[in-house]
């Protein structure tokens, strides 16, 4: 899409891989999540789930912006995975998934919800 | 520039038809030369260089060749001087013998013997002979060798040794015999009696000679003749048989005894080397296979950018096409009519993304409760394309259905959970619904993680906020609680705007500065409700394009008291 505009793809998001003792596999953010660079998120959780893991959880203390494609991200692992959690998110993050309704579904203690 | 201008010409036709990816092939092929101008230009101006430059070189390597043909034809001639001592020291010594030992046949043979031999052999002469000049006519004093040709030709002999006597140097006389040509020589003694010493060298047969491949005649056609003129009479001897030698020729004259001696030569072969030779041959050949690569080349590049130009011109039409048929099939499942309800004013907008070819997940929907409710919703759902257009279809009808059998906010919300599952249908939506009633003056609201609707309106103490609707996660994704719908009083002439995160969501930029940016906008415009949404999406729009990245969908309710 950015090609199709000509807009530079200015943003960047790491996407980094663990596995806790339960077998809860985390998926650790950084940068900031968009249209543009929201595939790495979909690659890595298309890969995580393949492994049928129990748990799946998103650390996002390193990611500092969330747009709603990135809900969408998060939200692709629903019904392959029993748990999806979503840990330490930014203040603009958390809002996000606030607004979005689904602190709740990601674990996450909401005054909002 | 011909070329530009056609081709822009081209374009603008293309872009004016609808079906231009037909027409531009229809009119392509009449202009299928096998070269384009530019090519061929190119093709016969390198041409034109390479003739040039292989004419220049051929130039310069002839003008080589005769400096080099004119050099060792120089050197050929001053070999040629270098033999004249070896001629003419036998023969003055022998005079000066004859001179002191006053004519002694004895002496002058046993002196002369070791210079003379048979032809072909390796002595200067095949003839000798000892004259004493009695006054005028000269007289035979002895003869070493073979008979001396001169003595054949009877008036000859005596005209030649009488000049020789009366001009003592060495003198030169020839070719005699036709048969087995040869050159005779002359030197007279000093003082009286003169005695005259004469030998005669003998000639190659016809006169012709090859040269040794190692001698300074080796790449040369030359003819030597005695005398300027190179009549075939005047021939001493020469290494080719075509006589006179043609083609560019040098010609040097060199003193000979009395005589002198012309040297004509051409050349045999290259005197400058077999490369120089070929140079410009292979100047020639090299510059016409650029030329002509670059001719290929360039066809094939403008070849390219052509195909290039008119896809783009495809896609472009393509896309637009496309772009109308997405926008068709929306603004069908949208719904087409606005309710008129007296006393609530109510206005409406779709707006595809900028990258609107595809059919949008976003929509909005107004149903008519009864005279004075309307139930309103405003939804998103994941994605886009054919896919996300139908779950959105399926959710419009859903709640139409769920609202006309009397259902709130909540609960609507809450029988949709039914209808998507994230994990199966890959798509969740977000849905904002509600009911505003003209007579209580209230709104009631629910949300399924939709963003907060705004309500606007400046009256008393109240300015305007967004509403704080409590909003459970997305239609299509599991959750343990029921929706819960909040109900709030409306100030007089407020209004609520509910939209999707088109609206204010930019990329790189935080969620909350869309929203505040939203709020300012709302609450700077005045006018008609209609007016108001067009002021938000010109304030709103990326760099006022009027156009946002995703597409948006706004609703907005004004209560009229």
């Amino acid at each position: 899409m950015a090609e199709l505009t000509g807009e530079a793809d200015s943003a960047s998001m790491g996407v980094s891989e663990s596995v806790e003792a339960d077998g809860t596999v985390v998926l650790t953010l950084s940068g900031e999540m968009d249209l543009s660079t929201v595939g790495a998120l979909h690659e890595a959780v298309q890969d995580a789930i393949s492994r049928k893991p129990r748990a799946l959880a998103f650390d996002l203390a390193e990611l500092t912006f969330m747009d709603s494609s990135g809900i969408a991200a998060l939200l692709s692992a629903v019904g392959a995975v029993d748990t999806i959690q979503v840990r330490n998110p930014s203040g603009i993050v958390r809002r996000v998934i606030e607004l979005s309704g689904l602190a709740q579904t990601f674990g996450l203690s909401s005054a909002a919800g | 520039m011909v070329d530009t201008v056609r081709r822009t010409r081209h374009m603008d036709d293309m872009d004016a038809r609808p079906s231009g990816a037909h027409a531009s092939r229809r009119r392509a092929r009449p202009q299928r030369l096998p070269l384009s101008r530019f090519s061929f230009v190119l093709l016969v101006v390198l041409l034109i260089g390479t003739g040039a430059l292989s004419w220049l070189t051929y130039s310069v390597n002839e003008h080589n060749e005769n400096r080099l043909l004119s050099l060792q034809t120089k050197q050929a001639a001053t070999v040629l001087q270098a033999i004249i001592p070896s001629l003419q020291t036998p023969l003055a010594s022998a005079a000066e013998i004859a001179a002191t030992s006053n004519g002694s046949a004895a002496r002058f043979t046993s002196y002369i013997n070791s210079y003379v031999g048979k032809p072909g052999g390796k002595s200067s002469f095949v003839s000798a002979s000892l004259w004493r000049m009695d006054g005028r006519s000269p007289r035979l004093i002895t003869s070493v060798g073979q008979v001396p040709e001169l003595a054949t030709i009877r008036t000859h002999d005596r005209a030649f040794l009488r000049r020789a006597a009366n001009a003592p140097a060495f003198d030169v006389l020839g070719p005699l015999g036709a048969d087995k040509p040869r050159l005779g020589f002359a030197y007279a003694s000093a003082g009286r009696p003169t005695y005259v010493v004469y030998a005669e060298s003998a000639l190659p047969r016809g006169r012709h000679a090859p040269s040794q491949p190692d001698s300074a005649f080796a790449e040369l056609h030359f003819a030597m003749y005695l005398g300027r003129s190179t009549t075939p009479a005047a021939l001493i001897e020469a290494n080719t048989d075509q006589l006179p030698i043609p083609g560019h020729t040098a010609r040097v004259t060199v003193s000979f005894g009395s005589g002198v001696i012309t040297l004509v030569a051409a050349r045999a072969g290259q005197l400058g080397g077999t490369l120089a030779q070929m140079l410009w041959w292979i100047v020639a050949l090299i510059g016409t296979a650029l030329a002509v690569t670059s001719a290929v080349v360039a066809e094939r590049l403008q070849r390219r950018r052509r195909a290039a130009e008119r896809l783009t011109v495809e896609v472009r039409s393509l896309l637009s096409e496309q772009r109308g048929i997405a926008e068709t099939l929306q603004h069908a499942l949208l719904p087409q009519r606005i309710p008129d309800i007296a006393g609530l004013e109510l206005a409406v907008r779709y707006i595809p993304g900028v990258d609107g070819i595809d059919i949008g997940g976003d929509w909005y929907d107004l149903i008519e409760l009864d005279d004075h409710r309307v139930f309103l919703v405003v939804g998103d759902v994941s994605g886009r394309g054919v896919a996300s257009g139908s779950v959105m279809a399926s959710l419009l009808f859903a709640i139409r259905g769920f609202v006309s059998e009397g259902y709130g906010p909540a609960e609507v919300l809450d029988r949709l959970r039914a209808l998507l599952d994230v994990g199966r249908d890959q798509h969740f939506a977000t849905v904002v619904c509600g009911i505003a009633d003209i007579e209580r003056h209230e709104i009631t609201l629910a949300s399924a993680g939709h963003l907060p609707p705004l309500l606007v309106g400046e009256h008393g103490e109240f300015v305007s906020e967004f509403v704080d609707v409590p909003t459970g996660p997305p239609i299509g994704v599991r959750g343990s609680n029921r929706y819960t719908a909040v109900t709030m009083s409306v100030p007089p002439q407020a209004t609520l705007l509910a939209y999707t995160d088109g609206l204010v969501e930019r990329r790189g930029e935080s969620l909350d500065v869309g929203l505040r940016q939203l709020h300012t906008s709302a609450l700077g415009s005045s006018g008609r409700l209609e007016d108001m949404l067009s002021t938000i999406v010109a304030e709103l729009a990326p760099s006022g394009s009027g156009c946002f990245d995703d597409d948006t969908a706004i609703l907005g309710v004004r209560w009229q008291s």
